[in-house]
């Protein structure tokens, strides 16, 4: 491997498609509005939706997923899987806002770096084949092609890596990051190290998600970190809120678009922000709870810090992983201490998953766009809903309002379960 | 930072597959032509063939009962080798290397539930007349779910088992899922340690659970072998190839740069000096032959190399009539006028996914050392398409000083890695 000077790595297209819409301007405007995506689950989304004990969820409505099925066709006829339909939506997107749909780029140097969830387990696939308690083997292994569309047994977590790719003619590295929660940041992170190295010049990045299925509602109540409440569900997913109650889920896709700062500026291209920084480490604690110190995100966020060369007293804002559990909350105000000392308190600190939920794997992308998008326009989203503040959790959290301040450099946390921490740097563009 | 002269190398490599638990077992079983295939016995797939791995149990690995509830084959073959490869380079030797100066990055597969950890819940919310009722599930069928079984379904809860069993909190991350994530796997292990973030890092990748769901998920991408009538395990390169079978295993490699290992003292095995990535589909169960040429092209340029320098190649080869048809062309017109020789492991180990890479790496490394290129299993009579030189029936004698690794997906990427001499 021969080794040359790290490239600079800039943003040169956003897209995304969650509960609050499907553009990013649209998506922006909402957020600083403190507009909640949280709605009743639909229930001719869901079969015996009205008995879950999950009732508000952040999804796409029936319009949305119509104009997407509509501006893909022929992969809502084949895929019939949301996720993979979300990634193509917020990679469109992101590659139009970029200009380079249908551009004369070198199409082996332009890479994608996609953040996917589980998937879907159906229980339809079981059901088929079960009588008196008991599996049918055999008649599974005869008849398995009748098994469930969007189904585990017909689908892979690189689906939505390769759609992307083979839709919009990206041959250069393409790759699949799973690693829970922090997927879509250490996605991006990923994209960023590949540019970095000059392995490609530019990569579509981010994540896609969707568990809004049987399964997919109750895996969280299992693991009691879901958010059972039904009522006012507009107000349900609270941050850094003492009458917090767990996560709301979400699903969709952020997705933008990387490149190497030359090969921008050379194709003139817009640049909204340069990435500065990127790192992640391991809680190496226990796999069914973050660390409480905080010291993995501690150390995920100081790695990134010196990564960018940046000190503390760069950082004018942090997208919060703040998924509305107490367990994550805590932790990670903790690390934010630990890391910013005296000066914890004068960064702003916001939750993106106040308003779109927690789009899980994809989560990482939405909240590093409306970094971005803080970082290009000195405008911070609130965190909705925070009207009884943690005493545990003392900083400033801009609850319910937005907040004009200027944003020199920001970071986007996303922490996974399992103990998987990352921290990203979003500065300004300067020559 | 370190110098242009410092290359990324192997100093640790723990291996469970069905052709051994050690490297010296693996390249013992594949010079002697020891495959590992067995009849499955699951229901009546028209592939009930496999290459399965003596997997180590939560008691030979010190894993609590109550920590075993949400681990599955994968997660054992992970930690084990993990721990394995971590052993082999001394790392616990030196306190200072600090939990955080360690890497750690995984290809992991596709996690498919085990069937009885659902069945009591679909049981609880199934009407008389056998359909699933929702609204019994959600009032009282997910109950008999196991809390925690979610985290089982989460594929790099695996690694995260292991960083805490290894007290691995540097950087990571998991790539999925088939066997191009383990040269991504590799290639980020790579960069962290070249790019100082990791004084050492774990690079690795473990396969598929071998259940009824992976195999009904691989019938049908149309990959496993469809020939119920050949006794033999799955072909690479031969004429009378019809698909793959699925084997189980893992691989972890330990990996720091050349000063860093001089320094400890610890001897490399063997360096890494590129890789390559591409996309590309134009049929259905894989790469392009574009594709498959660019990801060879990418390596080889990344470690500043023509294919002339390449001595052996160890092919993704995995047995599919089209997978190999287009490897071996690809194959053909980059190496056409070289003295390449090239093997497939598949017919030995099955198709291992995410963890052919680090496995094959391991194979590379000990044809290095020992001047010997393992025959490919099964591969004859070899296909007339295969214009290059396939080592079959017995191990060759030959200087080999740079390898390199095809690994391919089923969905188009297509992925190579570059294994070199050290010195």
């Amino acid at each position: 491997m021969h080794q040359k000077a790290a490239k600079r790595v800039v943003v040169t297209g956003l897209g995304m498609a969650t509960a609050l819409g499907l553009e990013v301007m649209g998506n922006w405007e909402k957020a600083l509005a403190g507009v909640s995506g949280v709605d009743r689950i639909d229930k001719t989304m869901l079969a015996g939706a009205a008995s879950s004990p999950v009732a508000a969820v952040a999804a796409i409505n029936e319009m949305s997923w119509g104009r997407i099925a509509e501006a893909f066709p022929e992969e809502a006829a084949s895929l019939d899987e949301r996720r993979t339909m979300f990634a193509l939506w917020a990679a469109k997107e992101a590659l139009s806002d970029a200009r380079l749909i249908n551009s004369d780029l070198r199409r082996e140097r332009f890479g994608a770096v996609i953040a996917a969830g589980l998937g879907v387990n159906r229980l339809e696939d079981i059901a088929r084949w079960h009588r008196d308690g008991k599996f049918n083997l055999s008649g599974f292994s005869k008849e398995y092609h009748h098994s469930s569309g969007d189904s585990i047994i017909r689908n892979n977590s690189h689906r939505a890596a390769a759609a992307i790719a083979a839709r919009f003619s990206i041959f250069g590295p393409n790759a699949t990051i799973t690693t829970a929660c922090a997927s879509a940041t250490q996605a991006i992170g990923t994209a960023f190290r590949m540019i970095q190295n000059g392995e490609a010049d530019v990569i579509a990045t981010g994540g896609a998600d969707s568990m809004i299925n049987p399964i997919g509602l109750v895996f969280f109540v299992l693991l009691q970190a879901a958010c059972t409440g039904s009522e006012n569900v507009t107000q349900l997913c609270r941050p850094f809120d003492r009458k917090r109650s767990g996560l709301v889920m979400g699903e969709g896709a952020g997705i933008v678009i990387l490149e190497d700062y030359g090969h921008a500026k050379e194709r003139g291209a817009k640049i909204y922000a340069e990435v500065a920084g990127y790192a992640s480490s391991m809680d190496a604690y226990q796999v069914t709870a973050p660390i409480p110190d905080g010291s993995g995100a501690e150390a995920a966020m100081r790695s990134a810090l010196i990564d960018s060369g940046l000190g503390t007293d760069s950082i004018d804002y942090i997208n919060a992983h703040g998924t509305s559990t107490k367990l994550n909350d805590e932790a990670e105000t903790a690390a934010i201490i630990r890391v910013f000392k005296e000066r914890a308190l004068d960064v702003a600190i916001s939750s993106s998953k106040s308003m779109i939920g927690h789009l899980l794997a994809a989560s990482g992308g939405p909240e590093f766009i409306f970094t971005v998008l803080s970082v290009v326009n000195d405008e911070i989203h609130p965190t909705i809903n925070l009207t009884h503040p943690d005493p545990k959790c003392g900083l400033d959290y801009v609850p319910l309002v937005k907040r004009r301040k200027t944003v020199r450099a920001a970071i986007s946390n996303s922490f996974g379960f399992g103990g998987q921490n990352a921290s990203i740097i979003v500065k300004k563009i300067s020559d | 930072m370190t110098t242009m002269d410092d290359k990324a190398v192997i100093t640790g490599i723990g291996v469970t597959c069905a052709a051994g638990r050690t490297p010296d077992e693996l390249w013992d079983s594949l010079l002697c032509g020891r495959g590992g295939a067995v009849h499955m016995g699951i229901g009546e797939f028209p592939c009930n063939a496999a290459a399965l791995a003596e997997c180590p149990t939560p008691e030979t690995l010190n894993i609590k009962p109550r920590d075993s509830r949400i681990m599955k084959t994968h997660s054992y073959l992970l930690i084990d080798s993990a721990i394995k490869a971590y052993s082999a380079a001394g790392i616990a030797a030196y306190p200072e290397i600090t939990p955080g100066d360690i890497g750690f990055f995984a290809g992991l597969p596709m996690i498919d539930y085990e069937i009885d950890d659902l069945l009591a819940a679909v049981a609880k919310s199934s009407t008389a007349d056998g359909l699933l009722d929702y609204g019994s599930f959600y009032l009282k069928g997910y109950r008999e779910i196991y809390p925690l079984w979610p985290l089982s379904m989460l594929n790099n809860i695996a690694l995260c088992q292991a960083s805490v069993r290894l007290s691995i909190r540097g950087e990571n991350t998991v790539f999925s899922a088939h066997a191009d994530s383990g040269v991504s796997a590799i290639a980020e292990g790579v960069m962290a340690v070249s790019g100082g973030r990791s004084k050492v890092a774990l690079v690795g990748g473990v396969s598929e659970k071998v259940t009824a769901l992976s195999l009904a998920r691989g019938h049908i991408a149309g990959v496993l072998k469809s020939c119920v009538d050949d006794i033999l395990p799955c072909r690479p390169f031969s004429s009378l190839r019809c698909g793959t079978i699925l084997g189980d295993g893992a691989a972890f490699l330990a990996i720091e740069t050349l000063s860093s290992a001089h320094k400890r003292g610890v001897t490399p095995i063997a360096a890494i000096t590129g890789w390559g990535r591409a996309f590309g589909t134009d049929e259905r169960q894989g790469p392009s032959i574009h594709a498959i040429k660019n990801s060879m092209s990418a390596a080889l340029s990344m470690a500043g190399l023509r294919p002339a320098d390449i001595s052996l190649l160890i092919a993704h080869g995995d047995g599919t009539a089209a997978g190999d048809r287009r490897e071996a062309e690809a194959i053909g017109e980059m190496f056409h006028s070289s003295s390449l020789s090239v093997i497939s492991t598949k017919g030995a180990l099955g198709s291992l996914f995410c963890a052919a890479a680090p496995i094959d790496a391991a194979v590379a490394a000990y044809a290095i050392n020992a001047g010997l290129i393992p025959p490919s299993l099964y591969s004859t009579p070899v296909d007339e398409a295969v214009n290059f030189a396939l080592v079959t029936q017995s191990p060759l004698q030959k200087q080999v000083d740079r390898v390199m690794i095809n690994c391919h997906s089923y969905e188009g990427q297509a992925a190579s890695l570059i294994v070199e001499r050290v010195g």
